[in-house]
Parts: structure tokens; C-alpha cells; sequence
């Protein structure tokens, strides 16, 4: 297993030596030259290549060519900033830095995962940071340090891609069971108060839930494990070879990996689902479809939900900020009474001013975070007279309203 | 043999329900024993439903409390679905057949929990046949079934699990006359008790699970149940007998007797005309006669009408 960490893969010292021996290696390996490398000219006739599918689009006018553009660019921009990003974590390799970069991923994976949900619940973000943390995290541990075997496991050359690879299936993965068990709950509503109108338990009434919602997930998974090699090499490998490793090496990994996804997939899809069942079905065995929010734009996708949270979250903490300052203002400023208040008030001028003005008297402002309550819409007419005690035989019972 | 007769009480107690910001049930209170029905009646909107299910626990409530032999729902968890079987008014689409469906429910870690004190099951084919059904029916998939049929395999599944409370929501709403007749005829069995030998232990193609220990014919009589009936139909609770809990208000009046209709005259020489004012002063008046006479020996049980009136 050791020669696998030997040589890392854009390591090409060896190969040059043994293209001039090509005639005499009669090994089994195969050593290919050096990895090619792609100029930016290379980049550009790709390019050009992409454009013929805008051009399809305009052709039959599918409307999809400024959304291709869009991605293209995205494509670029994103990729060659992660190259740049990459050489110098490679480079340190420390465990913090491959750590903070790790996070990053997570958290966006987890965003990604529950933006596009078209139904949702409080707590949905909190629940698949961590089924996919968990998941994914101790499935990577135990392919690195025991399977793979790389002399600090957290080797950033080995974890990040691996991790990258871990994360998208997982949340592919975890955005299909979710949507599924939540799909289920809110439509499927009158089958699972059945049966726990029968007696069942939550986690007995939910069990074609989640059954179903495994089966979907797994499935992708499934189908491409079945028809791996057949059908196409796939990315692993594919890169592998042509960073000129041997293929048999390649298709080792390949392997491994497949294994490893299966298990992150599984384990972060069953744990989100989990979560999601006991949240939705409380602990008193109730189906609570009131804690289920239909999304009104579902395909914002993970940098869009995250600035849409980053935004609000930024205009509560203002409002947070200012509410704060305006009780501080008013209890140090406004409020008279003993304990020489108004001597702390005149010490604290510049705090009161926060709060809107000197000597100035704030109404507690306790309105901003608690919801007006409504006046109650009128009740019932029958429900405001007064009952009879008893009701009076026939004539109560058969008046009919 | 000697009957265990468990009685429970089902005890509620100022229940308020809201719906947001609207108030739909305020301060309900009454009280049901074994052997009692309770008809709920009110206006569409006034809340019939909404209290059956907070008695089943499937809503939350905002206040008051329920309890059942004095436990809680919280106490009793899922226990408590399992006494106290809500039956749901409209038909609901589900895989399978009837006969998966009450397997399935007696696997249930509630339903198995209550099985020690009452080592019978109700007859699912028995109790099927006695609402009219065929035996094929319990075989066929939820989808083939008609509407009449899949609601009274409903009615028929939450009966043989036998619940302490049985909370009804409309169960003839879907049947034919006929059909309502004996659906009524088996629940006035339910509520009296095993007088009539409904759960006796028959050779059935369905494994019950009896234990062997009462395999001889005249087993433990079933405890009897108590009923809570939301209906619409205004003649049922004079058939059947019971009180009557009016929404919104939430007042108990009796069951009462059919109304006296002004337009017919108060004519004693007219002998064929069964009115009120004729028959004798009991609780349970006499069916009205569109309904031919259903509660005469027509089948060879040998029930009359004297034995059926006990019910108040």
C-alpha cells in the first residue's frame, strides 16, 4: 500500500527517466508522459467550442443562452480561483489551514443542499451541517488513515479532493432525501395520522417515509456503481490517467472511492432524515405540518441563500445593536428613580444618546422583537350569549342554526 | 366465565382549541363512561372534528385537559392512540389491502403492549360481515374498493383492535341506508358489551391473536367500549340513544324525541300513524318508518326490540 503515497501524482521525475527504456519495460505498468499542460490558448479554442451550444440556443430559441453564459463564466471564474486557492494549502499543509478550508466546504455543501428545497423547516440548515459533517468527516477519516493510508492523514493533497468528493454526493444526496421525507409528510399527511390514529408510534408511521426517502437517495449512487466502467471511466480515475499514473493504480482508487461515497451518502442521508422526521413529528407523536414552510423561489442555490442570509443576518444584528443600545439609553438615561439614577444618566450621556437623545424618554422598546399581537377576529355569535347551565331538553337540542 | 368488565372513563375537562388567532372550541367539558354514547352535533365550522382529534391527541390543544382513567396523554404516549381510536371522516388512498393494514396495526408496539390484558382480538372477517362486507373485500387493494366499502373497512379495522374509546367522525357518511342501520346495529353491540357473543373465537381464514390458553368457545367478554359520534344525520342519535353534546355552545342534552311535525294532525283515530304521542314515554323512540323495522327478529339472534332499549 505504500507505493501508492510515493509518488504524488504530478510528480514526473520518474516518467521522463523511463520513456527512454520504453522498448525493454515489459511490466505490467504503464508510464505515460508528462502530464500535458493546457495554455491559455487551449482554454480559449475550448471556449469557443462552448459557444456553439449559445448558438444552438439562439438557433431554436430555447432562451437558455444567457444562463449559459452566465455558467460558463461562473465555470471559469470558479475553477481557476480554486486552483489558485489549492497551490498554496498544498503548499503549507498545515492542518489548521486545510481545516478552515474544510469547513468552508462543509458549510456550503450543507447551504447548497437545503436552498433548493421547495419545502422547509426552522433548523433544516443546523441538521444537515451536521448528518454531512459527521458523515462525511468519519467516513474521510477512516478511508485516510486506514484505507489509503497517507503519512499525516490530513494530508491536504489526499483530504481536500477526497473531501470534495464526499461532500457533493453527500448533499446531492441529502437536498433528495429531505425533499422526499418533507414532500411525503405534507401530502402524504392523512396516511401517517392513520396510523397513529391507530396506535402507531412516530417512528412506526414514518417507516415507508423513510424507507422511501433512503431509496431515493441511494439510488443515483446505485445506478452508477452498477454501470461504472462499462459505460464511461469515471472523474477519479479519468484524471488519474491522465496525470499519467498507472490505470490498474487508478482503478484502485476508484474503487475506494466509490465504497467511501456510498458510505457518506447513506450515513448523512439517513441522519438528515432522521432529524427531520423527529423535528416534523414531535415528541408527543403529533404530525406538526405547521412546521413546514413551502419556499417561494426554489432555485437560489447555496451562494444565493448564503448572501440572502448573510444580508438579513446583518440587518437583525443592526437591529439588535440599536434595540440593545435604546434599553441601555433608557435605563440609564430615562428612567429617574432612586439609586441615583440621574447622576449615572448625566455620567452616561453619550450611551442615552445612542438611544435617541439625551433626556429624551424611549417607550420600551420592546415592541421590535414580539410580534403585535392582533386583536382577536370576533368570535363566534353563539360562543358571546351566555350558556343556559343545563340546556332546556327539545328545544336546545333540535334547534338546528 | 366470568366477565371482565373494565370500565374506563374518558374525562375533558375546559378544552380550548385555536386555530391561530381564532378561537374554534372554548372551554367543552363532559364526561364519557364504557357503555355511553356521546353524538357531537354542530354546524359545519363549530369545531366537530377539530375536537375529536385533540381527544386523540393528534392536535394540539391550548387549554384544559383531557385524561382517560386519570392518565394524561403525555403519560401514556402512544398508549393512548391505542385506547382511544380516532376513525377518520373522509376515505384516505393507502397501499395494500384492509387485512395488511390491520396486521400491520397489530404490530404496532402499543397495540402489542395492550394485548396481555385482553389476550382476544376482535374478528376482523366477523366484524366486516356484520357491517355488510364480503369476505373478499378485506382481500382486495384500498383503490378497488367503492367509498361505502373502504369506509366501513376503516370502521371495521379500528373496532377489531378493540379501543377503550372509539371517536367517530362521520362513519355513514359514504353508506346507504341499509348500511347505516348495520353500522349503528354493531356499535349499540359494542357499547352494551359481549352480551350478544360478537367476539367469540371462531375458526376464521385470518390468524387472530388469540392466545391458546382461551381457545374454548365462550372466551372473556370483551370490555365494553364508549363511543363518541360526530353526525349530521339528525334521526341517528334518536335510533341509537345516547347523549348529545351541541356545538359551539358545548351543552349535554338526551337524546331526544322526533319532533312533532305541526302539519300532521293530533288525530287519534288515525292507528297507522306511529306519533309520538302514542307511544309509550321511553328515551329511544320508535324508528321512523322509512326505514321499514329494522330492530324486529329479522335474523335468527333472537334480539328484540325490549332488550335493545336498555341504552339510555
Amino acid at each position: 500500500m505504500d507505493d501508492l503515497i510515493d509518488q504524488p501524482v504530478w510528480d514526473n521525475s520518474n516518467s521522463t527517466t523511463n520513456n527512454n527504456s520504453a522498448s525493454n519495460n515489459n511490466s505490467t505498468s504503464h508510464q505515460s508522459p508528462d502530464l500535458v499542460e493546457i495554455e491559455n490558448l487551449g482554454l480559449f479554442y475550448s471556449a469557443c467550442y462552448f459557444s456553439l451550444t449559445i448558438f444552438i440556443s439562439a438557433w431554436f430559441h430555447l432562451g437558455l443562452h444567457t444562463k449559459l453564459f452566465v455558467a460558463a463564466i461562473r465555470c471559469i471564474a470558479q475553477l481557476l480561483l480554486l486552483g489558485l486557492i489549492l497551490v498554496p494549502i498544498f503548499n503549507i499543509n498545515r492542518w489548521w489551514l486545510t481545516a478552515v478550508y474544510c469547513s468552508t466546504m462543509l458549510a456550503i455543501a450543507a447551504a447548497e443542499a437545503v436552498s433548493r428545497a421547495p419545502i422547509a423547516y426552522s433548523g433544516m440548515l443546523r441538521h444537515a451541517l451536521v448528518s454531512m459533517g459527521l458523515a462525511s468527516g468519519s467516513t474521510l477519516f477512516f478511508g485516510l488513515y486506514y484505507v489509503i493510508g497517507a503519512t499525516p492523514w490530513y494530508d491536504a493533497q489526499y483530504l481536500i479532493p477526497l473531501l470534495g468528493m464526499l461532500l457533493g454526493n453527500a448533499c446531492s444526496g441529502v437536498a433528495v432525501g429531505l425533499n422526499s421525507v418533507l414532500d411525503e409528510m405534507s401530502t402524504g399527511r392523512d396516511r401517517i395520522e392513520l396510523l397513529l390514529a391507530l396506535g402507531a408510534g412516530r417512528m412506526e408511521a414514518l417507516l415507508h417515509v423513510r424507507q422511501r426517502a433512503v431509496r431515493t437517495a441511494l439510488t443515483p449512487l446505485l445506478n452508477s456503481m452498477s454501470v461504472v466502467g462499462i459505460v464511461s471511466i469515471p472523474g477519479m480515475m479519468t484524471g488519474q490517467i491522465l496525470g499519467g499514473s498507472d490505470p490498474s493504480t487508478a482503478a484502485r482508487y476508484q474503487i475506494v472511492i466509490m465504497f467511501l461515497m456510498a458510505a457518506a451518502i447513506g450515513l448523512s442521508t439517513v441522519g438528515a432524515v432522521l432529524m427531520a422526521m423527529r423535528t416534523i413529528c414531535d415528541d408527543a407523536h403529533r404530525l406538526r405540518v405547521d412546521k413546514l414552510q413551502i419556499t417561494e423561489s426554489s432555485a437560489i442555490g447555496a451562494l444565493g441563500f448564503v448572501s440572502k442570509e448573510v444580508i438579513e443576518g446583518w440587518g437583525r444584528l443592526k437591529r439588535r445593536v440599536r434595540h440593545v443600545g435604546a434599553r441601555i439609553g433608557f435605563a440609564v438615561g430615562g428612567g429617574g428613580g432612586g439609586g441615583g439614577g440621574r447622576a449615572r444618566g448625566r455620567g452616561r450621556g453619550s450611551w442615552g444618546g445612542r438611544g435617541g437623545g439625551g433626556g429624551e424618554v424611549l417607550p420600551p422598546p420592546s415592541s421590535i422583537f414580539v410580534a403585535d399581537s392582533e386583536p382577536s377576529s370576533p368570535m363566534h355569535p353563539l360562543l358571546s350569549t351566555p350558556r343556559s347551565a343545563g340546556g332546556n331538553g327539545s328545544d336546545v337540542a333540535l334547534s338546528s342554526p | 366465565m366470568e366477565e371482565m368488565q373494565e370500565r374506563s372513563t374518558l374525562v375533558i375537562n375546559n378544552l380550548s382549541s385555536s386555530v391561530g388567532q381564532r378561537t374554534i372550541l372554548s372551554d367543552i367539558s363532559f364526561s364519557v363512561l364504557s357503555g355511553e354514547i356521546l353524538w357531537i352535533k354542530g354546524p359545519s365550522g363549530s369545531g366537530k372534528t377539530r375536537l375529536l382529534r385533540a381527544i386523540a391527541s393528534l392536535d394540539d390543544i391550548s387549554s384544559g385537559s383531557i385524561s382517560l382513567n386519570n392518565s394524561t396523554p403525555k403519560q401514556l404516549g402512544p398508549s393512548w392512540r391505542s385506547q382511544i381510536t380516532y376513525v377518520h371522516q373522509q376515505r384516505i388512498p393507502l397501499p395494500g389491502t384492509p387485512s395488511e393494514l390491520y396486521f400491520q396495526a397489530q404490530k404496532f408496539k402499543s397495540q402489542r403492549d395492550r394485548i396481555g390484558r385482553n389476550p382476544t382480538r376482535g374478528d376482523l372477517p366477523h366484524i366486516a360481515a356484520e357491517l355488510g362486507l364480503e369476505q373478499s373485500v378485506l382481500l382486495q387493494p384500498w383503490s378497488e374498493l367503492s367509498g361505502g366499502q373502504a369506509q366501513r373497512c376503516q370502521l371495521a379495522i379500528a373496532i377489531s383492535l378493540q379501543p377503550a374509546v372509539l371517536l367517530l367522525d362521520e362513519p355513514t357518511s359514504a353508506l346507504d341506508q341499509e348500511s347505516t342501520i348495520k353500522v349503528e346495529r354493531l356499535l349499540k353491540h359494542l357499547v352494551l358489551g359481549n352480551r350478544s357473543g360478537h367476539h367469540t373465537h371462531q375458526s376464521s381464514p385470518f390468524p387472530t391473536n388469540n392466545s391458546s390458553a382461551t381457545n374454548n368457545t365462550t372466551v372473556a367478554a370483551a370490555a365494553a367500549a364508549a363511543v363518541v359520534w360526530v353526525s349530521h344525520d339528525p334521526s341517528q342519535p334518536v335510533r341509537v340513544g345516547g347523549k348529545i353534546l351541541n356545538l359551539p355552545l358545548g351543552n349535554i342534552t338526551a337524546a331526544a324525541t322526533p319532533p312533532v311535525s305541526p302539519e300532521k294532525p293530533l288525530n287519534n283515530n288515525n292507528y297507522n300513524n306511529h306519533t309520538p304521542e302514542s307511544l309509550p314515554p321511553t328515551a329511544i323512540a320508535f324508528p321512523s318508518s322509512r326505514f321499514g323495522d329494522p330492530y324486529n327478529p329479522r335474523s335468527d339472534t333472537g334480539r328484540s326490540f325490549e332488550s335493545e332499549t336498555g341504552l339510555v
